[in-house]
């Protein structure tokens, strides 16, 4: 027996989904839309449109895969197309409401599962605050490299910005969040 | 200028983008000093608890969630250039596209136990088509005998199909994976 698709590692389902194999993406889609929500819902700081925005960005996505240059990095990839499309639905959203944005994060209202109320989900709960208080213009880049795993070039590429001013940024928001996280070393 | 750390004469900022570099080529100035360490330390403990962060924040998509994202790639499946098949008299034209020819190989080279195909090239050339395809194979399985068990898969199954007589069909093994189950 062959492995199933389901076992095949990212970039050889990339390659082939490049070679318009719809089942090799459908497993992409299967085994990275969890991850893609959580990014576009911390993204967007909401997590109402992020279902929305991370479907549209997987078609997209698909459109477009003959401009995917490294099949193994695919889920960052990915993730590049949903900041792509949640910036375009927050610029949208910007213009259309007269309200602004609620400041508080909306994603936090599921409740969690009970075996992460520990230790582990306090500190990963503190580092939830940490980010919403960032600057935006730090935060987004901070997700970028940290959640989404960019390069400086593909963060300044994405933000149309250059690789120093990324630099620069991440490194005030690390200085942030590490002064913020204090108490959790 | 910002402040350096300890005894190292490097700024936050420069310690970060070492970090993010992988701590590649090594700075021995940042590497021997302790504050140092402890910073980088500091920050390779966020991105494990990033990682954390990301995994409780995932939440598993249904069926019909995939499902609209699926139906709308299958309605849009690119079927590449149309090949035209060697007529049988001069009347009818027979095409075959290059999206189905490739789906042929995937097919019969997954069929062959330990691998799975990953990226198919066809090139018509002076009359003959020539097949070049990547294979993933399963760790531990013998890659020389599934390459060539997937060449005559491959030419079994390619050959009845072909705009053009089948001439090569090179393999290369690309990826060796293991089964996570």
């Amino acid at each position: 027996m062959s492995p199933a698709l389901d076992a095949a590692p990212d970039a050889l389902l990339a390659q082939r989904a490049q070679d318009g194999d719809d089942r090799a993406f459908a497993v992409l889609v299967r085994r990275h839309s969890p991850f893609l929500v959580a990014f576009a819902t911390r993204y967007m700081r909401s997590s109402s449109d992020a279902d929305d925005v991370v479907q549209e960005a997987l078609i997209t996505a698909w459109r477009r895969l003959d401009e995917l240059r490294e099949p193994e990095r695919v889920r960052s990839w990915l993730a590049t197309a949903v900041a792509r499309r949640a910036t375009d639905v927050l610029r949208t959203r910007a213009r259309r409401d007269v309200q602004p944005m609620p400041e508080v994060e909306q994603e936090d209202d599921r409740s969690p599962a009970p075996e992460r109320v520990a230790e582990g989900r306090l500190a990963t709960t503190a580092l939830r605050e940490a980010l919403a208080r960032l600057p935006e213009d730090q935060r987004e880049v901070w997700l970028l490299r940290e959640m989404a795993e960019l390069s400086y070039d593909e963060i300044a590429e994405r933000l149309g910005t250059s690789p120093a001013t990324v630099r620069g940024r991440l490194s005030r928001a690390r200085s942030a969040v590490l002064a913020a996280m204090e108490g959790w070393r | 200028m910002d402040e350096t750390i300890g005894d190292s004469g490097h700024t936050l900022e420069q310690l970060s983008a070492y970090f993010d570099a992988g701590r590649v080529p090594r700075i021995a100035a940042i590497e021997e000093d302790a504050e140092c360490r402890a910073v980088l330390a500091s920050m390779e403990r966020l991105s494990r608890l990033t990682r954390e962060m990301t995994d409780e924040d995932a939440r598993p998509v249904d069926a019909p969630w995939v499902e609209r994202v699926l139906s709308v790639v299958r309605s849009e499946v690119r079927a590449g250039r149309d090949l035209p098949i060697r007529a049988i008299d001069e009347r009818t034209e027979t095409t075959v596209t290059e999206g189905a020819l490739r789906e042929l190989v995937r097919r019969a080279g997954d069929g062959v136990e330990g691998v799975l195909v990953g990226r198919v090239a066809l090139r018509l050339d002076d009359g003959a088509l020539d097949v070049r395809l990547t294979l993933g194979v399963r760790f531990g399985a013998p890659m020389r005998t599934r390459a060539d068990e997937v060449r005559a898969a491959v030419h079994a199954a390619l050959a009845p199909h072909t705009p053009a007589p089948l001439r090569q069909v090179d393999v290369v093994v690309d990826d060796v994976f293991e089964i996570e189950e």
